[in-house]
């Protein structure tokens, strides 16, 4: 693969990458350096990359591996749970300021799931890759996948319900 | 070693005498720019709130209210703002490279605290809104402006009120305040 | 899609038994703003989703990489980066400590204010709360009502705008010479122009 074909095919995961990342780091700066540190790698083996039937799923693994070493790794300090900003304008007819504090209770919610799920549902329900993508990237069967998911689901469904009676 | 610094750094805040002083995380930025030439600054207290009353009985602005019962609760507000356009008569230079370094450090304020209300964007002018709360209570409204050529930021502290801030607007008579601001001294 | 068969999906949803096409179903029905009550749970988990998957890397971060594979630039791994990290945490800390320590020193007991510098104050404050409210009445405008903007809160509305007018209230008032009359001046000042 040329360097152009590189930056037309491979660069424009980036930041699909960078999601996933940050999911499982949940801190912005380590998840950009271990997403510069794929792009190395891949650039690397820039050559080899035509023979993978999904470059990305192929990234997504490289990805997935080294946020997961990181954590394990001595030097990780457990990241504080970054406040959670909305990326865009999101205009709805209900009142911002509810939206944003319901919206940023479940980034709240979802960080704190163990990490497979976390990483599932990002796959999911952000990246919306099918079951048999995310399977394959992550080494797990089917129904595994699914029950992960759907348990991941529920929780953060039963905690959203719990903090509106809470407040109500 | 950083632990060990942070806590000397706790330790010693601990130990001295309580002051009630500005809490924002702006107010570093407010200190280090705020006596700097080109920057416009405000800083309006608590204590002058409680003098505008009669400043508005005095003088028949007609949206005195309104201003009263937003500044009611608040413990101030400050604004600073640099604008590398020549907007000044007393020849002061501005200079894109304070701009720039300005711009970098309104990027690294500390926003641990705040939660991004919205964020408005126009015309490549970009205004972001960040509220801190305290349980129901917000406590500091904080918009971060970004242009082109002007940057810079407002902070109101206090019991803020959106509320009524957003009336503000609604019923204030922005023509009649141009005019104001337009009336050269009268002669003696 | 009628709201029963929304129901149906949505139990689905949690089963973790729906298809993708399904899925992106229950997105827009959800991102229309109209569901009961009793639905908000959904709607806010698909909403948070739907703004996630907006998030993209920093500028910065972008053009990073590209340097790097353009051969112009290797960035350091990242215990270099660890290192600044805390480098600047501890320039930091002590900074503060300073900072903190001049700060409770040089607190002034309350003083007076003269009538200019009330004055001074209460144009200011006035001409900061009117922008302050209207970026945030353009920000919170309901989605049906863009078009009617109304051209008084045009006046105001740009940043430059809003600082020079600033920059004018400080050097106007500054100019108006001091004493008790100053007050009663502002009263003279023809402030209401609407006919």
């Amino acid at each position: 693969m040329t360097t152009e074909e590189f930056k037309k095919r491979v660069l424009p995961i980036k930041d699909k990458l960078f999601r996933l990342a940050r999911r499982i780091l949940n801190d912005v700066e380590e998840s950009e350096d271990v997403i510069q540190e794929v792009f190395y790698r891949l650039w690397v083996r820039k050559e080899e990359l035509e023979n993978y039937r999904s470059i990305e799923a192929f990234a997504m693994v490289i990805t997935k591996n080294m946020c997961l070493d990181k954590i394990k790794s001595k030097h990780y300090q457990k990241a504080e749970l970054a406040e959670w900003n909305a990326p865009v304008d999101y205009h709805s007819p209900q009142k911002i300021i509810e939206i944003k504090e319901d919206v940023s209770n479940i980034h709240r919610l979802i960080q704190q799931l163990p990490e497979l799920q976390r990483i599932i549902v990002q796959m999911r329900d952000v990246e919306e890759l099918e079951f048999e993508e995310i399977a394959g990237i992550l080494q797990m069967n089917l129904n595994a996948i699914r029950v992960n998911l759907s348990r991941a689901r529920k929780t953060i469904r039963e905690q959203l319900i719990k903090k509106h009676e809470y407040e109500y | 070693m950083k632990k060990l610094i942070l806590t000397i750094a706790a330790i010693v805040l601990v130990s001295l005498p309580f002051k009630t002083f500005a809490q924002s995380p702006t107010d570093n930025l407010f200190e280090k720019y705020g006596a700097k030439d080109g920057f416009t600054t405000v800083h309006v207290t608590k204590e002058l709130f409680s003098l505008f009353a009669e400043v508005a009985q005095n003088s028949e602005d007609p949206d005195a209210k309104e201003l009263q019962d937003v500044v009611n609760g608040l413990d101030y507000i400050r604004v600073l703002m640099y604008d590398i356009k020549d907007n000044n008569d007393e020849g002061v230079k501005s200079d894109p490279a304070v701009l720039k370094e300005f711009k970098e450090q309104l990027n690294d304020i500390q926003l641990k605290n705040f939660t991004e209300l919205m964020t408005v964007k126009e015309n490549n002018e970009t205004v972001k809104f960040m509220i801190r709360k305290e349980g129901k209570n917000i406590k500091e409204l904080l918009l971060l402006i970004n242009q082109k050529d002007e940057a810079g930021f407002i902070s109101i502290t206090g019991n803020i009120n959106l509320k009524s801030i957003a009336k503000l607007s609604k019923s204030m008579n922005i023509k009649g305040m141009e005019n104001l601001e337009k009336i050269q001294e009268p002669k003696e | 899609m009628n709201i029963e068969e929304i129901k149906i999906l949505t139990e689905k949803y949690f089963e973790g038994l729906t298809s993708v096409e399904e899925e992106r179903q229950l997105k827009d029905f959800f991102a229309s703003g109209d569901f009961p009550d009793e639905m908000k749970s959904i709607a806010s988990m698909l909403g948070y989703f739907e703004i996630e998957k907006e998030v993209t890397a920093s500028e910065d971060f972008s053009h990073k990489v590209i340097r790097q594979i353009e051969g112009e630039q290797v960035i350091p791994y990242y215990q270099n980066r660890r290192f600044w990290f805390y480098f600047t945490g501890i320039a930091a800390s002590i900074l503060f400590l300073v900072t903190f320590f001049f700060e409770s020193r040089n607190h002034l007991p309350n003083k007076s204010y003269t009538a200019k510098e009330t004055q001074l104050a209460y144009l200011q404050t006035r001409k900061t709360l009117a922008f302050v409210s209207e970026k945030f009445n353009k920000g919170v405008k309901p989605l049906n009502e863009i078009g009617k903007i109304e051209r008084n809160t045009e006046v105001l509305g740009q940043i430059s705008k809003f600082n020079q007018g600033l920059t004018q209230v400080n050097t106007n008032v500054l100019k108006i010479e001091s004493g008790m009359d100053d007050i009663s001046k502002l009263s003279k000042f023809n402030i209401i122009i609407e006919p």
